[in-house]
Protein backbone atom coordinates (compact mmCIF):
# COMPACT_ATOMS: atom_id res chain seq x y z
CA UNK A 1 0.00 0.00 0.00
CA UNK A 2 1.64 3.30 -0.96
CA UNK A 3 0.90 6.71 0.65
CA UNK A 4 -1.18 7.85 -2.51
CA UNK A 5 -4.67 6.43 -1.51
CA UNK A 6 -4.25 7.39 2.11
CA UNK A 7 -3.39 10.73 0.93
CA UNK A 8 -6.05 11.34 -1.59
CA UNK A 9 -8.54 9.89 0.87
CA UNK A 10 -7.01 12.02 3.26
CA UNK A 11 -7.83 15.50 0.74
CA UNK A 12 -11.65 13.70 0.16
CA UNK A 13 -12.53 13.52 3.83
CA UNK A 14 -10.89 16.93 5.16
CA UNK A 15 -12.66 18.54 1.99
CA UNK A 16 -16.07 17.10 2.74
CA UNK A 17 -16.00 17.38 6.51
CA UNK A 18 -14.85 21.40 6.25
CA UNK A 19 -18.38 21.69 4.97
CA UNK A 20 -19.40 20.27 8.39
CA UNK A 21 -17.66 23.12 10.22
CA UNK A 22 -19.21 25.54 12.41
CA UNK A 23 -20.19 28.92 10.43
CA UNK A 24 -18.57 32.38 11.54
CA UNK A 25 -21.67 34.85 11.85
CA UNK A 26 -21.35 34.81 15.55
CA UNK A 27 -17.71 34.55 15.55
CA UNK A 28 -17.12 38.67 15.46
CA UNK A 29 -19.36 39.54 17.95
CA UNK A 30 -18.69 36.49 20.25
CA UNK A 31 -14.87 37.50 20.20
CA UNK A 32 -15.96 41.98 21.17
CA UNK A 33 -17.47 40.48 24.10
CA UNK A 34 -14.54 38.37 24.97
CA UNK A 35 -12.18 41.43 24.68
CA UNK A 36 -14.95 43.61 26.75
CA UNK A 37 -14.58 41.12 29.46
CA UNK A 38 -11.28 40.56 29.65
CA UNK A 39 -10.62 43.90 29.84
CA UNK A 40 -13.44 44.55 33.03
CA UNK A 41 -11.51 41.98 34.85
CA UNK A 42 -7.85 43.03 34.38
CA UNK A 43 -9.65 46.42 35.83
CA UNK A 44 -10.71 44.80 38.59
CA UNK A 45 -7.47 43.31 38.64
CA UNK A 46 -5.67 46.67 38.75
CA UNK A 47 -7.94 48.27 41.13
CA UNK A 48 -7.21 45.21 43.65
CA UNK A 49 -3.76 45.76 43.10
CA UNK A 50 -3.94 49.23 43.59
CA UNK A 51 -5.72 49.04 46.64
CA UNK A 52 -3.50 46.48 47.87
CA UNK A 53 -0.25 48.52 47.26
CA UNK A 54 -1.84 51.44 48.85
CA UNK A 55 -2.69 49.38 52.39
CA UNK A 56 1.08 48.48 51.87
CA UNK A 57 2.48 51.88 51.51
CA UNK A 58 0.51 52.89 54.92
CA UNK A 59 1.99 50.23 56.86
CA UNK A 60 -0.02 47.68 57.66
CA UNK A 61 -0.99 46.50 60.45
CA UNK A 62 -1.53 42.61 61.57
CA UNK A 63 -4.75 43.37 63.99
CA UNK A 64 -6.01 40.24 64.20
CA UNK A 65 -4.24 38.51 61.94
CA UNK A 66 -4.60 34.76 61.32
CA UNK A 67 -1.14 34.51 59.79
CA UNK A 68 1.83 32.86 61.19
CA UNK A 69 4.61 35.37 62.89
CA UNK A 70 7.18 36.44 60.18
CA UNK A 71 10.94 35.64 60.66
CA UNK A 72 12.59 38.59 62.19
CA UNK A 73 14.84 39.83 59.38
CA UNK A 74 17.88 41.72 60.56
CA UNK A 75 16.33 44.71 60.06
CA UNK A 76 13.41 44.56 62.34
CA UNK A 77 13.46 44.59 66.44
CA UNK A 78 10.78 41.75 67.81
CA UNK A 79 9.69 42.43 71.34
CA UNK A 80 6.58 40.35 72.35
CA UNK A 81 4.95 42.34 74.92
CA UNK A 82 1.87 41.53 77.15
CA UNK A 83 0.81 38.81 74.30
CA UNK A 84 1.05 41.52 71.61
CA UNK A 85 4.28 41.20 69.03
CA UNK A 86 5.65 44.55 68.13
CA UNK A 87 8.04 45.07 65.48
CA UNK A 88 10.17 48.25 65.14
CA UNK A 89 13.10 48.98 62.71
CA UNK A 90 16.38 47.83 64.44
CA UNK A 91 17.63 50.86 65.17
CA UNK A 92 14.88 51.67 67.37
CA UNK A 93 15.30 51.93 71.21
CA UNK A 94 12.86 49.52 73.05
CA UNK A 95 12.48 50.29 77.48
CA UNK A 96 10.39 49.73 79.44
CA UNK A 97 9.38 52.25 82.10
CA UNK A 98 6.23 53.47 84.56
CA UNK A 99 3.41 54.19 82.86
CA UNK A 100 1.69 57.07 81.92
CA UNK A 101 -1.11 58.48 81.83
CA UNK A 102 -1.38 60.46 78.94
CA UNK A 103 1.70 62.37 78.12
CA UNK A 104 5.46 60.15 77.69
CA UNK A 105 7.12 60.91 80.73
CA UNK A 106 10.38 59.53 82.42
CA UNK A 107 13.68 59.41 80.50
CA UNK A 108 12.62 59.98 76.51
CA UNK A 109 14.92 60.50 73.62
CA UNK A 110 15.12 63.92 72.06
CA UNK A 111 13.92 61.48 68.94
CA UNK A 112 11.45 60.15 70.35
CA UNK A 113 9.49 63.16 71.15
CA UNK A 114 10.48 64.65 67.42
CA UNK A 115 10.24 61.31 65.89
CA UNK A 116 7.73 59.66 68.34
CA UNK A 117 7.12 56.53 70.02
CA UNK A 118 5.09 53.41 70.33
CA UNK A 119 3.76 52.60 74.07
CA UNK A 120 2.06 49.27 75.03
CA UNK A 121 0.09 50.29 78.15
CA UNK A 122 -0.05 46.89 79.69
CA UNK A 123 -2.54 48.07 82.64
CA UNK A 124 -0.20 47.73 85.09
CA UNK A 125 2.81 49.78 86.50
CA UNK A 126 5.00 49.21 83.45
CA UNK A 127 4.82 50.23 79.87
CA UNK A 128 6.69 49.13 77.01
CA UNK A 129 7.89 51.82 74.85
CA UNK A 130 9.66 51.46 71.22
CA UNK A 131 10.88 54.87 69.65
CA UNK A 132 13.58 55.79 67.07
CA UNK A 133 16.66 56.26 68.90
CA UNK A 134 19.93 58.48 68.38
CA UNK A 135 21.03 58.18 71.72
CA UNK A 136 20.14 61.62 72.51
CA UNK A 137 18.06 61.52 76.22
CA UNK A 138 15.91 64.64 77.28
CA UNK A 139 14.39 64.39 80.45
CA UNK A 140 11.32 66.88 79.46
CA UNK A 141 8.32 65.23 77.51
CA UNK A 142 7.17 67.28 74.48
CA UNK A 143 4.78 69.91 74.56
CA UNK A 144 2.61 69.17 71.65
CA UNK A 145 1.90 65.30 70.74
CA UNK A 146 -0.33 63.53 68.21
CA UNK A 147 -1.71 60.30 69.20
CA UNK A 148 -3.50 57.65 67.69
CA UNK A 149 -4.34 54.64 69.68
CA UNK A 150 -4.71 51.12 68.15
CA UNK A 151 -6.58 48.10 69.42
CA UNK A 152 -5.26 44.37 69.39
CA UNK A 153 -7.59 42.29 71.48
CA UNK A 154 -8.35 43.54 74.45
CA UNK A 155 -4.84 45.45 74.60
CA UNK A 156 -4.19 49.59 73.51
CA UNK A 157 -1.17 51.04 71.54
CA UNK A 158 -0.66 54.53 71.95
CA UNK A 159 1.42 55.82 68.90
CA UNK A 160 2.51 59.17 69.77
CA UNK A 161 4.44 61.67 67.10
CA UNK A 162 5.35 65.39 67.53
CA UNK A 163 3.00 65.91 64.27
CA UNK A 164 1.13 64.21 61.96
CA UNK A 165 3.94 63.53 59.19
CA UNK A 166 6.07 62.16 61.95
CA UNK A 167 3.28 60.06 63.23
CA UNK A 168 2.40 58.35 60.07
CA UNK A 169 6.11 57.84 59.53
CA UNK A 170 6.04 55.78 62.89
CA UNK A 171 2.69 53.78 61.79
CA UNK A 172 4.88 53.01 58.69
CA UNK A 173 7.55 51.38 60.28
CA UNK A 174 5.84 49.08 62.68
CA UNK A 175 4.32 45.89 62.63
CA UNK A 176 1.87 44.91 64.88
CA UNK A 177 0.37 41.46 65.78
CA UNK A 178 -1.10 39.62 68.50
CA UNK A 179 1.73 37.32 70.04
CA UNK A 180 1.76 33.32 69.60
CA UNK B 1 -9.71 53.31 15.48
CA UNK B 2 -7.71 52.23 12.51
CA UNK B 3 -6.04 48.93 14.53
CA UNK B 4 -9.47 47.68 15.69
CA UNK B 5 -10.71 48.01 12.31
CA UNK B 6 -7.75 46.05 10.71
CA UNK B 7 -8.66 43.24 13.61
CA UNK B 8 -12.57 43.33 12.50
CA UNK B 9 -11.58 43.24 8.87
CA UNK B 10 -9.19 40.30 9.44
CA UNK B 11 -11.89 38.43 11.27
CA UNK B 12 -14.58 38.97 9.23
CA UNK B 13 -12.17 37.57 6.09
CA UNK B 14 -10.47 35.41 7.30
CA UNK B 15 -13.06 33.99 10.74
CA UNK B 16 -14.50 31.45 8.82
CA UNK B 17 -10.90 29.49 7.15
CA UNK B 18 -9.71 29.84 10.81
CA UNK B 19 -13.80 27.89 12.38
CA UNK B 20 -12.79 25.50 9.26
CA UNK B 21 -9.23 24.81 10.35
CA UNK B 22 -10.04 24.37 14.00
CA UNK B 23 -12.81 22.09 13.00
CA UNK B 24 -10.76 19.64 10.70
CA UNK B 25 -8.22 19.46 13.78
CA UNK B 26 -10.34 19.55 17.03
CA UNK B 27 -13.27 17.06 15.33
CA UNK B 28 -15.84 19.35 17.70
CA UNK B 29 -18.02 21.91 17.04
CA UNK B 30 -17.88 23.75 20.75
CA UNK B 31 -14.24 23.18 21.06
CA UNK B 32 -13.48 24.96 17.65
CA UNK B 33 -15.40 27.55 18.33
CA UNK B 34 -14.24 27.50 21.69
CA UNK B 35 -10.35 27.77 20.75
CA UNK B 36 -11.04 30.20 17.13
CA UNK B 37 -12.80 32.79 20.09
CA UNK B 38 -10.32 32.54 22.63
CA UNK B 39 -7.13 32.76 20.68
CA UNK B 40 -8.88 35.96 18.72
CA UNK B 41 -9.98 37.50 22.20
CA UNK B 42 -5.97 36.83 23.01
CA UNK B 43 -4.64 38.26 19.78
CA UNK B 44 -7.07 41.06 19.92
CA UNK B 45 -4.72 43.39 22.30
CA UNK B 46 -1.42 42.36 20.28
CA UNK B 47 -3.13 42.73 16.82
CA UNK B 48 -0.87 45.76 15.67
CA UNK B 49 2.48 43.91 16.59
CA UNK B 50 0.95 40.40 14.81
CA UNK B 51 -0.19 42.19 11.73
CA UNK B 52 2.87 43.78 11.44
CA UNK B 53 4.84 41.05 11.01
CA UNK B 54 3.01 39.46 8.15
CA UNK B 55 -0.23 36.92 7.19
CA UNK B 56 -1.50 36.95 10.72
CA UNK B 57 -3.53 33.23 9.47
CA UNK B 58 -0.27 30.77 10.77
CA UNK B 59 0.27 32.59 14.15
CA UNK B 60 -3.53 32.58 14.77
CA UNK B 61 -3.68 28.93 13.65
CA UNK B 62 -0.61 27.97 16.43
CA UNK B 63 -3.10 30.12 18.76
CA UNK B 64 -6.01 27.71 17.84
CA UNK B 65 -3.99 24.80 18.99
CA UNK B 66 -2.72 26.26 22.14
CA UNK B 67 -6.22 27.67 22.93
CA UNK B 68 -7.63 24.32 22.87
CA UNK B 69 -4.49 22.74 24.51
CA UNK B 70 -4.50 25.48 27.79
CA UNK B 71 -8.52 24.52 27.69
CA UNK B 72 -8.23 21.25 27.91
CA UNK B 73 -5.81 21.05 30.75
CA UNK B 74 -7.80 24.00 32.55
CA UNK B 75 -10.31 21.85 33.15
CA UNK B 76 -8.20 18.34 33.35
CA UNK B 77 -9.48 16.56 30.31
CA UNK B 78 -6.96 15.01 28.40
CA UNK B 79 -6.78 13.20 25.14
CA UNK B 80 -6.82 9.56 25.03
CA UNK B 81 -3.37 8.76 24.14
CA UNK B 82 -3.04 6.98 20.54
CA UNK B 83 -1.45 3.76 21.98
CA UNK B 84 -4.74 3.10 24.59
CA UNK B 85 -6.79 2.58 21.53
CA UNK B 86 -7.73 -0.88 20.67
CA UNK B 87 -8.04 -1.65 17.17
CA UNK B 88 -10.73 -3.74 16.26
CA UNK B 89 -11.34 -5.50 12.74
CA UNK B 90 -15.20 -4.49 11.79
CA UNK B 91 -14.57 -6.76 8.74
CA UNK B 92 -17.95 -7.41 7.23
CA UNK B 93 -18.47 -9.45 3.72
CA UNK B 94 -17.20 -6.20 2.42
CA UNK B 95 -14.40 -5.52 4.17
CA UNK B 96 -12.52 -7.99 1.44
CA UNK B 97 -11.10 -4.83 -1.02
CA UNK B 98 -8.95 -2.43 -0.12
CA UNK B 99 -10.97 0.40 0.84
CA UNK B 100 -10.40 3.44 1.64
CA UNK B 101 -13.74 4.73 3.40
CA UNK B 102 -13.88 8.57 3.88
CA UNK B 103 -15.74 8.21 7.47
CA UNK B 104 -13.55 6.02 8.47
CA UNK B 105 -10.22 8.21 7.50
CA UNK B 106 -12.19 10.95 9.61
CA UNK B 107 -12.56 8.79 12.46
CA UNK B 108 -9.04 7.72 12.84
CA UNK B 109 -7.75 11.01 12.24
CA UNK B 110 -9.41 11.52 15.50
CA UNK B 111 -7.05 9.09 16.60
CA UNK B 112 -3.94 10.88 16.22
CA UNK B 113 -2.13 13.15 18.01
CA UNK B 114 -2.92 17.00 17.62
CA UNK B 115 0.13 18.31 16.33
CA UNK B 116 -0.04 15.52 13.76
CA UNK B 117 -3.47 16.17 13.13
CA UNK B 118 -2.79 19.73 12.48
CA UNK B 119 0.09 18.56 10.13
CA UNK B 120 -1.84 17.11 8.08
CA UNK B 121 -4.10 19.26 8.00
CA UNK B 122 -2.52 22.57 6.97
CA UNK B 123 -0.54 19.73 4.15
CA UNK B 124 -3.83 18.42 3.26
CA UNK B 125 -6.47 20.68 2.92
CA UNK B 126 -4.62 24.12 3.18
CA UNK B 127 -2.31 22.89 1.05
CA UNK B 128 0.92 24.70 2.92
CA UNK B 129 4.49 23.87 2.14
CA UNK B 130 6.40 22.17 5.19
CA UNK B 131 8.38 26.50 6.55
CA UNK B 132 4.65 27.49 7.20
CA UNK B 133 3.25 24.25 8.84
CA UNK B 134 6.41 24.41 10.72
CA UNK B 135 6.00 28.06 11.97
CA UNK B 136 2.38 27.04 12.92
CA UNK B 137 3.25 24.45 14.85
CA UNK B 138 6.60 26.02 16.36
CA UNK B 139 9.30 23.38 14.97
CA UNK B 140 11.21 22.96 12.39
CA UNK B 141 10.35 21.58 9.01
CA UNK B 142 12.51 18.67 9.17
CA UNK B 143 9.97 17.96 12.40
CA UNK B 144 6.87 18.38 10.17
CA UNK B 145 7.65 15.87 7.73
CA UNK B 146 8.12 14.04 10.43
CA UNK B 147 5.07 14.52 12.31
CA UNK B 148 2.89 13.80 8.91
CA UNK B 149 5.32 10.56 7.94
CA UNK B 150 4.08 9.47 11.49
CA UNK B 151 0.54 10.49 10.66
CA UNK B 152 0.31 8.70 7.26
CA UNK B 153 2.37 5.28 8.89
CA UNK B 154 -0.81 5.21 11.81
CA UNK B 155 -3.72 5.55 9.51
CA UNK B 156 -2.06 3.18 7.03
CA UNK B 157 -1.73 0.97 9.76
CA UNK B 158 -5.17 0.80 10.88
CA UNK B 159 -6.48 1.04 7.30
CA UNK B 160 -4.94 -2.28 6.15
CA UNK B 161 -6.84 -5.07 6.33
CA UNK B 162 -6.58 -8.48 5.40
CA UNK B 163 -5.28 -9.38 2.12
CA UNK B 164 -8.20 -10.92 -0.13
CA UNK B 165 -6.58 -14.42 -1.87
CA UNK B 166 -7.81 -14.45 -5.83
Amino acid sequence: MTDNPITDALRRTLTRHADDAPDDKGLLGGVQAGVRRRRRQRGVTVAAGTVSAAVAASGALWLSSPEPAPVAQPEWTTVIYQDIQLQVPAGWRVDIEPSCADAPCGLQSQDSAAAGSVVLEAGGSKSLRAYPSSGRVSPEPPRKTVTKTLVIGDREIVVRAADKAALARILGQIRLRPAG
Amino acid sequence: MHEAQDFESWVRASGADLLRFAYLVLHDHDRAEEAVQDALVAACSRWKRISRSGDPGPYLRRCVINADISRWRRFGRRETPVADLVLRDDAGPDHAELYVDEDAMWALCATLPVKQRAAVVLRYYEGRQDAEIATVLGCSASTVRSQIHRALATLRVRLQTEEVPP
